[in-house]
């Protein structure tokens, strides 16, 4: 006998099959990965290397690195007295990405530079010699793996590499500029005023199709009575009716984080900035449905919740890698202390200097 | 420079005399340009802003068309006489990337883009003056211009900025009073409900609960904008549009 190949199931089918999956468990109050509405998945920052340039943040399957560079360069003639600070992002990307995945990237980069350019790093303060030479700063985020909410991750990894980050100590003597190396003076960290996190935010349902839904089940609940009248089982199926298309009461409005078939399943986005003292640095809504200012407010004191608990694990991961630099300090140095050397030179002759010595070194 | 100058008396008068929520005249013309689907200019304030629509039409890249809707693309050119300084014409800035993005979002939200499928909307903006609110035109230039094209589209779209300078909360800065670099929001709103926000755009820091008073601001100068300019434009382009088939 003949038996035909098994033909695969088309990705299309399948990604449709999530969408809808994901929709119906926002409509029952769930997340299709048993997520809080307001809850991230398990963020890792990490700092790979000993050198503090290079930043590594990790949500769920979502991967970007991040990496600042520091360089004296001299000023634009235009503005003499302001340095450089430019952000970009790149992607790893794969032959199965689709085709406008570079215009994402691309309004990654234009979101970035708009949040971090005009108010978290100042220009001016980066200016050494005015007209001659000025700091510029390059921060440059690499997205390793898209999971989902790479806007959010590589906007917390360009935080923590410009929080992290050291430029040298410098020594000014009229026009000449002297860089003292690290191991002469320590590096000086960068003038941020504020740190910003980025949180966006997967809009359930369209408000309109919602309203709609609900005027609908109360017209059929108006009709019911009267269908009720006549017979019975035409009551019983505009129960079921209504039960079909009614949302429940605690159906999810807004959600956090939203993975890819979230944010594919999703009316719209939104993304809101929340810096350490609760304000708000950056607002902004993806092409979608319509939203009201509830739901911005919404939005809002979710991210500001939120900010708090990521700027402490961001600031414990740069205690932790602290320690291990000063831990990889102290052990290059750790051969001085354990005086084999002078031990095998002693003539084992001498017991008695022998002795002598060792009773010097326990003391 | 914003503790030296006074941006708005103490008997409530801005820079150039008009009071903190008001918004500057707008001038619409629709139809100006021949060779395409539809087109509208709109001087607002000192900023004069051109959009034309060509489309829906076969896309040119077949392998961006899509099968289930259409493909909206926006092209921006901002004049090398646009600004207080001549700038090279041949520099892509990110002004002009900034406009298409905040273009092309707004059009994708509001065009039922279902009705297109395999097809294009092509939208291309210049900017002849620039006068701090070019981004706010070019997205009610835009809008219009679709509407003009005869694009399905929910409903009309009403674009407004507002700002909090001197503890005085401003609709529609101009140069000015966007140099001294107050929180600003930029909103787009639906025309005829404008409780909707379509497009949202603020790089500043602002307490959350002056956020949403800065957007409620936005809304009613939105409600006005649209109440005194935008309808009466539409409708009296309609008329004319009647009164030439009867």
């Amino acid at each position: 006998m003949l038996y035909r190949t098994a033909v695969p199931v088309p990705a299309d089918a399948l990604v449709q099959r999530n969408l809808e999956f994901t929709r119906t468990a926002w409509k029952a109050g769930l997340r299709p990965d048993q997520r809080e509405a307001n809850q991230l998945r398990v963020v890792e920052m990490d700092f790979p290397l000993l050198s503090r340039d290079v930043v590594q943040v990790k949500c769920g399957n979502t991967v970007a690195t991040a990496t600042v560079s520091c360089d004296l360069v001299e000023p634009s003639p235009y503005r003499p007295k302001h340095g450089f600070f430019e952000v970009h992002a790149r992607q790893l990307l794969h032959e199965r990405d689709p085709l406008d995945q570079f215009k994402e990237i691309k309004r990654i980069s234009m979101y970035l530079t708009r949040l971090l350019s005009s108010s978290v790093l100042e220009t001016e303060g980066l200016c050494v010699i005015p007209g001659r030479r000025v700091w510029s700063i390059d921060a440059e985020v690499i997205i390793v793996n898209n999971d989902g909410n790479v806007q959010d991750v590589a906007q917390w990894a360009v935080m923590a590499a410009l929080q992290h980050v050291r430029r040298p100590e410098l020594t000014i003597r009229g026009e000449d500029v002297i860089v003292h190396p690290p191991h002469e003076r320590d590096p000086v960290p960068l003038p941020l005023h504020h740190t910003p996190l980025s949180f966006t935010f997967a809009v359930c349902a369209n408000p309109q199709e919602v309203q709609l839904a609900v005027r609908a089940a109360t017209l059929r609940r108006a009709q019911a009575p009267r269908a009720g009248a006549s017979s019975g089982a035409n009551a019983d199926e505009g129960d079921g009716e209504a039960k079909d298309l009614g949302w429940s009461s605690n159906a999810l409005q807004v959600v956090v984080d939203p993975s890819l078939e979230e944010a594919a399943a999703a009316a719209c986005t939104v993304s809101v900035a929340v810096n350490g003292e609760g304000h708000v640095c950056s607002l902004e809504k993806a092409d979608g449905c319509d939203v009201s200012i509830a739901y911005l407010e919404q939005c809002m004191k979710a991210a500001t919740k939120l900010t708090q608990a990521l700027l402490t694990q961001m600031k414990e991961s740069m205690e932790a890698h602290n320690a291990k630099r000063k831990e990889a300090v102290r052990s290059q140095f750790l051969w001085a202390q354990q005086r084999h050397g002078i031990q095998a030179i002693a003539t084992p002759g001498d017991e008695g200097e022998h002795a002598s010595k060792k009773a010097k070194t326990e003391e | 420079m914003s503790r030296q100058k006074e941006y708005v008396s103490p008997a409530g008068l801005r820079l150039d005399g008009r009071r903190p929520l008001e918004a500057r005249r707008m001038d619409i013309a629709f139809s100006t340009l021949s060779a395409c689907d539809g087109s509208c200019d709109i001087t607002l304030g000192q900023s004069k802003v051109c959009a034309c629509v060509f489309g829906p039409r076969e896309s040119l890249h077949k392998q961006e068309a899509k099968h289930d809707k259409g493909l909206v693309t926006c092209e921006v050119a901002v004049a090398a006489f646009a600004g207080e300084n001549r700038r090279n014409p041949q520099r892509r800035s990110k002004l002009s990337e900034d406009i298409g993005a905040a273009v092309v979002q707004v059009a994708r939200s509001v065009i039922l883009l279902s009705q297109y499928p395999n097809s294009q909307i092509h939208i291309y903006i210049e900017v002849l003056q620039k006068d701090g609110n070019e981004k706010i035109a070019c997205v009610n230039a835009a809008c219009l211009a679709l509407i003009d094209a005869n694009v399905a589209m929910r409903d009309a779209v009403c674009c407004i900025d507002a700002g909090i300078l001197d503890e005085h909360m401003l609709i529609d800065l101009t140069n000015d009073e966007l140099r001294s670099q107050c929180p600003v929001i930029a909103a787009a709103f639906t025309g005829h409900d404008t409780r909707n926000i379509i497009w949202l755009e603020t790089a500043s820091r602002l307490p959350p609960d002056s956020a949403a008073r800065l957007l409620k601001c936005a809304e009613e100068g939105a409600t006005k904008l649209f109440e005194t300019a935008m309808r009466k434009a539409l409708e009296e382009h309609a008329k004319k549009i009647l009164t030439l088939k009867s």
